[in-house]
Parts: C-alpha cells; sequence; structure tokens
C-alpha cells in the first residue's frame, strides 16, 4: 500500500484517485476527531466535510514525513474549537447522539448502551467545568484516540509538558465527575485499563 | 509510601498500565491506603475508559462517498471563497491550474466575476440584504447557521444579476419596451431569491448548488419570458432601433 506521503504529493497534482485514496485511509480518526468536538452527529459530519475541505485546500503547507493528524489539528484547529465551544454552551456531545452511540460495537444491548451513555453524558458536564484548553487535552487523547507523539506535534509542545498537562486534564475532570458521583474506594487492581493507552 | 501528590502525578501513566513496577507498586500501596486517591483513581479510570469505548466508532459510509464524490464541488468551494478574497495565495494558485483544465468551473468563475462587478453597482431588496447582514446573528436551535456566508454572497449575487437583467439594463429595457411584464418578472425572480436564502437550512455546498442551479434555470426562464414577449410586440423600426429609447 501507498505511504500517505506519495498519497498526499499525487493529491497536490489533482489525482482524484489519491484524493479517494487519502480520504480512505484517514477517515476513520478524522471523524472521531470531528465527532469528539462537535456537538451532534449531524455537525460531527458537516465538521469532517468542512475539515477535509480545509486539509485539501492546504495540502501545499503539508510537509512530508510529518505526522498527518497532527498537523490536520494544526489546519482545522479553529474549525474544532469553534464546534467545541458550541458543544459546550449547549451542554451537547456527538457521543451523546443515538445516532452516533447506535453505531458503536455492541450497541445491540441496551443496558450496556444506557451505562455507556450515562458514563459519558457526566464526562461531557464535567469537562464543560474544567478549562477548555485542558478539556481539548482530554478530547485529543482519550476520545479521539491520538497518540502522545502526535498531540505533542499537534499542539508543539515537548512530550513530557504533554503528558503532565493531560494528567492534571484528566484530575480536574476526575474531581468534577466525582462531584457528581458518589464513588466509594475500589480494589486498585481493578483500576489499570486492560487495554491500555488508547 | 508516596504522598498523596506524588501518586496524583503517576495516575494517568498507572491507569494506561505504563508505569514501571516499582513505581507502580507503591501507586497500589498508597490506593489501598487512602480512600481518597482511591476514588479521584476511580473517577479518572471512568474517564480513560468511556473514550475508550468509542475506539469502534466509524464514519457512515455516506460521508466518505460525499467526501470523494465530485471534484468540481471542493473547487467551487474554493472558487466561491476567492471570489470573496478569502483564499491564501497558494490555494488560489491551485484554482487558477484547475481552470485552466476545467471548462465548466472556468465558466462559473467568469460568471461569477461578472455577477461580482455588477451586484457592487447594485442595491438589491432590503429585505435580502438584511437577511444576509444577520445571517450570521442567527443561529437555530442545533447551533447551525441559517445561512452561510457564502451561501448569502451567492444568493446576493444571483438577485443582482438577476435583477440587472431583468430591469436595471437599459439594453434590455430599450430592446423590449416591456416594463411592465419585465418589472412582473423581477417580482417573481426576487421573490424566489428570497424563497432560497430564507429556506437555506440545509448544507453550505447543497444550498450553493442549490441556489446557482436555480440561479441558472431562473435566468433561462427570463430569457424565455422575453423573448416571448418580444414575438408579440411589433417588431421596430430601425430608427427606433438606433435610437435605443426607454419607454
Amino acid at each position: 500500500m501507498e505511504d500517505l506521503e506519495a498519497t498526499v504529493e499525487r493529491c497536490r497534482t489533482g489525482d482524484e484517485e489519491a484524493w479517494r485514496a487519502l480520504v480512505g485511509a484517514t477517515i476513520a480518526p478524522i471523524f472521531r476527531l470531528c465527532a469528539s468536538f462537535a456537538p451532534s452527529a449531524a455537525e460531527a459530519e458537516e465538521l469532517t466535510q468542512d475539515v477535509y475541505f480545509k486539509l485539501w485546500e492546504s495540502l501545499e503547507r503539508y510537509n512530508p514525513g510529518s505526522n498527518f493528524m497532527a498537523w490536520a489539528w494544526r489546519v482545522a484547529k479553529n474549525l474544532l474549537i469553534d464546534a467545541h465551544r458550541r458543544s459546550r454552551r449547549e451542554r451537547q456531545a456527538a457521543w451523546l447522539d443515538p445516532e452516533v452511540l447506535d453505531r458503536l460495537p455492541g450497541a445491540d444491548n441496551p443496558q450496556k448502551t444506557a451505562e455507556h451513555r450515562q458514563r459519558l453524558r457526566l464526562i461531557v458536564r464535567g469537562l464543560g467545568q474544567i478549562d477548555s484548553e485542558l478539556a481539548h487535552l482530554v478530547l485529543l487523547r482519550d476520545f479521539a484516540g491520538m497518540a502522545y507523539q502526535e498531540m505533542a506535534e499537534a499542539l508543539e509542545l515537548p512530550l513530557g509538558t504533554v503528558k503532565s498537562r493531560l494528567n492534571r486534564a484528566r484530575l480536574e475532570l476526575a474531581t468534577a465527575v466525582r462531584r457528581r458521583l458518589n464513588i466509594r474506594p475500589v480494589d486498585s487492581s481493578s483500576l489499570i485499563n486492560e487495554g491500555g493507552a488508547p | 509510601m508516596i504522598r498523596c501528590d506524588e501518586l496524583r502525578e503517576l495516575l494517568s501513566a498507572y491507569l494506561e498500565g505504563t508505569l514501571g513496577g516499582t513505581d507502580r507498586s507503591r501507586v497500589e500501596d498508597h490506593l489501598a491506603a487512602c480512600e481518597e486517591c482511591a476514588s479521584t483513581a476511580e473517577a479518572m479510570r471512568l474517564v480513560v475508559g468511556a473514550g475508550q469505548g468509542l475506539a469502534g466508532l466509524a464514519p457512515s459510509a455516506d460521508l466518505t462517498a460525499r467526501l470523494t464524490a465530485s471534484p468540481c464541488a471542493r473547487w467551487l468551494d474554493l472558487l466561491f471563497r476567492a471570489v470573496d478574497h478569502e483564499v491564501a495565495p497558494e490555494a488560489l494558485a491551485r484554482l487558477l491550474e484547475h481552470l485552466e483544465r476545467c471548462e465548466g468551473c472556468r465558466r462559473t468563475w467568469d460568471d461569477l466575476a461578472l455577477i461580482q462587478q455588477v451586484s457592487a453597482t447594485l442595491r438589491p431588496p432590503s429585505r435580502l440584504i438584511e437577511r444576509c447582514r444577520t445571517a450570521h446573528l442567527r443561529r437555530p436551535r442545533g447551533g447551525r447557521r441559517v445561512m452561510g456566508m457564502r451561501t448569502a454572497t451567492a444568493a446576493a449575487y444571483l438577485l443582482a444579476v438577476l435583477t440587472t437583467l431583468a430591469v436595471g439594463n437599459p439594453v434590455t429595457l430599450a430592446r423590449y419596451r416591456a416594463l411592465g411584464t419585465v418589472q412582473q418578472a423581477s417580482e417573481i425572480v426576487t421573490d424566489s431569491v428570497n424563497q432560497v436564502a430564507t429556506s437555506g437550512r440545509g448544507e453550505l455546498r447543497v444550498m450553493i448548488w442549490r441556489a446557482w442551479r436555480w440561479g441558472k434555470t431562473q435566468l433561462e426562464s427570463l430569457k424565455q419570458l422575453l423573448e416571448d414577449q418580444d414575438s408579440t410586440q411589433t417588431p421596430r423600426s430601425a430608427a427606433d432601433e438606433q435610437q435605443g429609447g426607454t419607454s
């Protein structure tokens, strides 16, 4: 399979086949990024279109060898932040939209979906209570699934700074979530995520 | 045993399973003994776990199809912004290269450039102007704009060219001597433009396409109306043609 740099290079020459290949290779993480910042499923799709248009328009500025997702964030940052601002104001998120929840694996289990939705609702409310820049870190890492290195390149920050700020963001969010939950102490061995990092 | 503040620094790495053996044991010892930190860790686990539950989220097939269906839809989007002087120089250079190759887009570019020049000399009806001016201030439920600025611009341009053709162009008036009929046609055109502008709640690009296609259809209808009117008029004398007076 052709690497992303070669595909982008062909896109710059107006090659439509290359554009289709680029969209096919990147649509899942880009859509997840947009869904993390948009207030509804419909807006997530609309935002994805706007982001792709922006990326397409800016292809000349893509440096071969740089991380595509990090570059995508830098190019579409304003669009995404505007969407998140609406999301905060309306206390909504695309993940709470049944259209999105129904597409997730395991959506055929109503109880599991309801629990998941309840947890997401708590987190959305919590995200609305912490500083927006810290909220963006949680969204990029925990919801859009960005790697630390991608985040460091996207935010143009040292890797260590990204990790420490994300830890602070998660702590503030956890505190906000705790206020709404009566979480009791648990066996510490059950706290580690079985799947590890996202 | 590590202090609470030291533990808090390590929690993310611990929950992501990337903490080394010794540190991990120290964290677990602390959590087993400190109720407050164990509660915080549990809430943080909820945050990390909820996001991971979205890992399988995929876009609709329809979205991918829309993104790759029509290359000229992307170029026209850029073109509309270029007319409004809203594109970077390198993007404009790519657009001009495309216009060299694509006759359809080039025709639209020429039309829009002409329309922009015409619109600069006209004053469209106040209803549309007001709507365009305040479009960015109105946000309906769901946060979507009633009408994007590019759509508003496109609608205004369309209205400008249509009204120019109908009532603002002295050549048209001189030729057809049909002020009443043309004014009537102009009112129909204006109402239709207003309807398009006020119902613009769909997607921005679809709206622009609809407005543009609608504009072309209306232009054809208007031309047909004028031709029909012309065919029912008594042929004018050469002297009348030279004089080119208005009715």
